[in-house]
């Protein structure tokens, strides 16, 4: 059945993973998913989830799927210098990992946290067990098949029953040039009672050459365990980007998921949380930031399949000049989550004389003893009311709008616990998102 | 289970769901074709403009297909369905002339009583044409044109010619191209400039026979200035087989005018119900849906509103209520196409035994659509752990000068709310009906006395299945 694009694409992926050394398995694993991805169909643009997006940005035309990087001595040294905040850091430029370490404490807690690749050799019964096996399946839909066919890069972080890690770890994921595609995949297992802060960076500057971000995140978290997650998404004007997050919760366990996008042309991600057990709860914060002709495009489900199951959603976004952002967020409540409490909440701020919003904030109720199921969502402009106000104490109009922006994005960075309690890497990603409003 | 529920659960016991044995001078044959339109055009003897059009959607209808974003239509036969029947020859203004056992199901609705206490007029629809038409002299007299659809066509070409197919045009949806097709019967209003109709105008509307496929058109025009209220309200008898009722509704609503269209739905539970109805509201006009729906096994129903000039404002209130294999995919449309426009959207909806009831809607800015408001409300009430919710708005805002919000919740009746009342003395039966018709109350009030009755009792009767 391989015709000669697919039997050269293939080989490719038989290089790919000879040069990560990987176990058979693992090669197998990316044959298969690869096979998928040639099966499935791409999306057409008719469909619901992609009538508003242009279907054009997964093109992998013209780009290369492998590009090795090295780190510059000068880049190397500015790391070392900016690891002091976290416990780890993994660093990641275009699809190979360039840099790498953790604290000493942590590993000897039984802690891992290194690259997937790394992992897949150190610790292959782990990674067999959790990697696409049970949060995100190759079969999710084709570009995550690709993705798994392609897969380089990327975190894996495991932490054992009862570890508690204090101080967040940090994954980045950069791009030296456009032309390329990028497949990092991170893959977090909390064990039961343990409790974990992951901050992932996406980004790079502004390049000539499309280039194609296709990320996934699995998260794994067992009961009674804490997992923070929060991913930064920076990238250049000149890249598309399409990720996958999902997210399984355990019985009590606690899940903060936070996104914070400012960069990329088209940037589109499919945001899950599947609270699978009684007494888990996830708190999602995303906080957007658009300007030019930039088409943001999220997804969310909050996915209630036991009782007594809590999420609440916070999306806030600002959109300037063209810029066009999608939310369609489903919350579902299945039959027998009793007592189970959901909640979503948009609000966006319009600026851009041709900005647009649209919003689908949809509920799926099969449980009537719902505690509470909400959701609202909200457009409008920057109220003249409080501008007036500002202006009337001597601010001028664009001070004015400014500081209402940042008020406005701040009451969500608030919102995210784990930025909050390490201020230093908060006010990095505050410093990050804010310096856009100016 | 008591007796009582057992046999109101029963489909023979629906209430209003008697038929009278159908005799029909004219059907024709099982299915749609050309030959079919062609008929159907030429019993109406109606203008080569009617013909063409009816022609012309139907190879639209051929084209479309069927939607798949909603409810499961598969079960709908649309090759078994009888596209045209009439019961008598021509429409009848003396009730006295009306035949007998055509009178006598009307007797049953109380149409009479109705009509003597409180109406101005009544066109009721028996199968696919209009038996009855009635209206009083000093609406005549004002100008007010109140009669079935077919015969407007014929009294009133020019009219009907210029609006008729343009807020909702054949190739709007599959369903809309078959009611353009096919249609025959339903209400046709104009208000002239200034008259406010301050009794409402009424029809009932009834499926009589199995397999008959109901297509009635209704096109209302209100001139500047004028008001109107008008109610259709239908139940129909228990059929073994699936029908389908596919009705198209056009609402053109002028300046500084206002319409208010009231709908109690209550098909029996196996009628397909997909309706369009839409209107255009130009500078300062107000319209308003009242929407409430009861029966039907699948109902897709999104009363839309155009607000095409500055100070357009629209509301609707959809009340929905999805008992035992029933599906309510109801909701609204508010499309703002000019600045300083306004809508309110208001649902409420129950589910219980299973029911499943969807708000699906939509609220759109077109750019340059400056200083709009919306505001958008969905609640929803699950009676029991088999039932169904789900809430499927969507905004699409392309000017950043609005205000436009959402909220939605969802909630059971709630134990405390039934502690406080069980702890007055008030059995748990009693007072879930309190809870719910506090729940509904914000849009059965709106609803003229008569209906606002019926509505209830309605509600209670199918409460009652429920708590038994």
């Amino acid at each position: 059945m391989l015709d000669s694009v697919s039997l050269r694409k293939r080989q490719a992926i038989e290089e790919l993973s000879a040069r990560h050394e990987e176990p058979m398995w693992l090669l197998q694993h990316r044959l298969k998913a690869w096979r998928l991805y040639e099966d499935m169909l791409p999306p057409t643009g008719r469909e619901e989830e992609w009538r508003r997006t242009d279907v054009s940005a997964l093109s992998l035309d013209g780009l290369t799927l492998f590009a090795p990087a090295t780190l510059s001595p000068r880049l190397r040294g500015g790391l070392r210098e900016g690891r002091d905040g976290y416990g780890g850091q993994i660093v990641q430029r275009d699809s190979q990992i360039v840099f790498q370490e953790m604290r000493p404490e942590s590993a000897e807690q039984g802690v891992i946290f290194t690259d997937l690749h790394s992992a897949a050799r150190q610790h292959p019964k782990v990674i067999r067990r959790h990697f696409m096996t049970e949060a995100v399946l190759p079969a999710a839909w084709k570009y995550v098949a690709l993705h798994a066919a392609l897969w380089s890069g990327g975190a894996f972080l495991y932490v054992p029953a009862g570890v508690e890690i204090g101080v967040p770890l940090h994954a980045v994921v950069g791009l030296s040039s456009g032309g390329v595609a990028v497949f990092p995949h991170t893959l977090i297992v909390a064990e039961e009672g343990s409790s974990v802060t992951l901050i992932e960076e996406h980004g790079s500057s502004d390049g000539d050459r499309r280039a194609l971000s296709s990320a996934v995140v699995e998260i794994l978290v067992r009961d009674g365990a804490q997992v923070r997650y929060v991913g930064v998404q920076d990238w250049g004007a000149n890249v598309d980007s399409f990720s996958t997050i999902r997210a399984v919760l355990g019985k009590g366990s606690q899940l903060e998921l936070g996104l914070v996008g400012s960069g990329g042309h088209v940037a589109k991600a499919s945001l899950d949380a599947v609270l699978s057990a009684p007494g888990a709860t996830a708190s999602i914060v995303g906080l957007f930031l658009a300007e030019g002709d930039q088409h943001m495009s999220y997804s969310t489900l909050q996915d209630h399949r036991a009782a007594n199951t809590t999420s609440d959603l916070l999306f806030k976004s600002v959109l300037r000049d063209n810029a066009y952002l999608v939310w369609n967020g489903l919350t579902r409540i299945h039959k027998g989550a009793g007592e189970s409490d959901a909640n979503q909440s948009s609000r966006n701020l319009l600026l851009g004389e041709n900005a647009r919003v649209a919003a689908i904030p949809v509920l799926e109720i099969e449980a009537h003893d719902v505690t509470r199921c909400s959701h609202g969502a909200t457009v409008s402009s920057v109220d003249e009311e409080q501008l007036y106000y500002m202006m009337s104490r001597g601010l001028t109009r664009e001070d004015a709008s400014r500081a209402i922006v940042d008020g406005f994005l701040r009451q969500g960075l608030e919102r995210l616990t784990s930025l909050q309690a390490h201020r230093g890497i908060g006010r990095s990603v505050e410093r990050r998102l804010l310096a856009e409003v100016a | 289970m008591t007796d009582r529920k057992a046999t109101e659960m029963m489909p023979d016991s629906y209430k209003w769901g008697f038929h009278d044995e159908a005799r029909y001078v004219f059907r024709t044959e099982r299915g749609l074709s050309r030959k079919v339109v062609e008929e159907i055009a030429g019993i109406k003897e109606e203008p080569q403009w009617m013909r063409d059009m009816r022609l012309r959607a139907l190879e639209i209808f051929e084209r479309k297909s069927m939607p798949n974003w909603g409810p499961d239509l598969s079960a709908v036969n649309l090759n078994d369905l009888y596209y045209y029947a009439r019961a008598s020859d021509r429409p009848e203004r003396d009730w006295n002339e009306v035949p007998d056992y055509i009178r006598s199901t009307f007797d049953r609705l109380g149409i009479p009583e109705a009509e003597r206490k409180f109406l101005a007029g009544v066109g009721a629809q028996y199968d696919s044409e209009t038996v009855y038409h009635n209206i009083r002299e000093e609406l005549a007299k004002q100008g007010v044109i109140f009669a079935d659809t077919d015969t407007a066509v014929r009294e009133y070409p020019d009219l009907v010619r210029r609006y008729f197919g343009t807020v909702v045009p054949p190739a709007d949806n599959k369903f809309s191209a078959l009611n353009s097709a096919v249609w025959s019967g339903g209400s046709f209003i104009y208000v002239p400039e200034g008259v406010h109709v301050d009794i409402p105008l009424q029809a009932y509307f009834r499926i009589n026979a199995e397999n008959i496929g109901q297509f009635e058109r209704t096109l209302i025009i209100a001139e500047p200035g004028s008001f109107i209220h008008y109610i259709e309200g239908c139940t129909a008898p228990i059929y073994t087989t699936n029908s389908l009722h596919a009705a198209v509704v056009e609402v053109i609503v002028k300046k500084g005018a206002r319409v208010r269209y009231s709908t109690v739905q209550n098909w029996s539970t196996n009628v397909y119900n997909l309706v369009t109805k839409r209107s255009v509201a130009y500078e300062d006009a107000v319209v308003e849906w009242v929407d409430g729906n009861l029966g039907s096994k699948v109902t897709m129903k999104y009363p839309a509103v155009y607000l095409m000039e500055p100070g357009a404002h629209s509301e609707v209130l959809s009340l929905s209520f999805a008992g035992r294999g029933q599906h309510q995919d109801t909701g609204a449309k508010a499309v703002h196409v000019a600045p300083h426009t306004t809508s309110v959207i208001t649902s409420k909806s129950i589910s219980k035994d299973g029911g499943r009831a969807s708000y699906r809607g939509l609220v759109k800015a077109y750019s340059g659509a400056k200083g709009i408001r919306s505001s958008v409300r969905c609640d929803a009430l699950l009676l029991d752990g088999d039932s169904r919710s789900d809430t499927y708005p969507t905004m699409e805002i392309d000017e950043r000068d609005v205000t436009v919000s959402h909220e939605a919740s969802v909630s059971k009746v709630s134990e405390e709310q039934l502690f406080y009342l069980q702890s007055r003395g008030i059995d748990e039966q009693e007072a879930t009906k309190m809870i719910v018709n506090g729940f509904v109350e914000p849009i059965v009030k709106e609803l003229p006395m008569e209906y606002a009755v019926e509505l209830n009792r309605l509600i209670e009767l199918q409460l009652e299945g429920a708590i038994g």
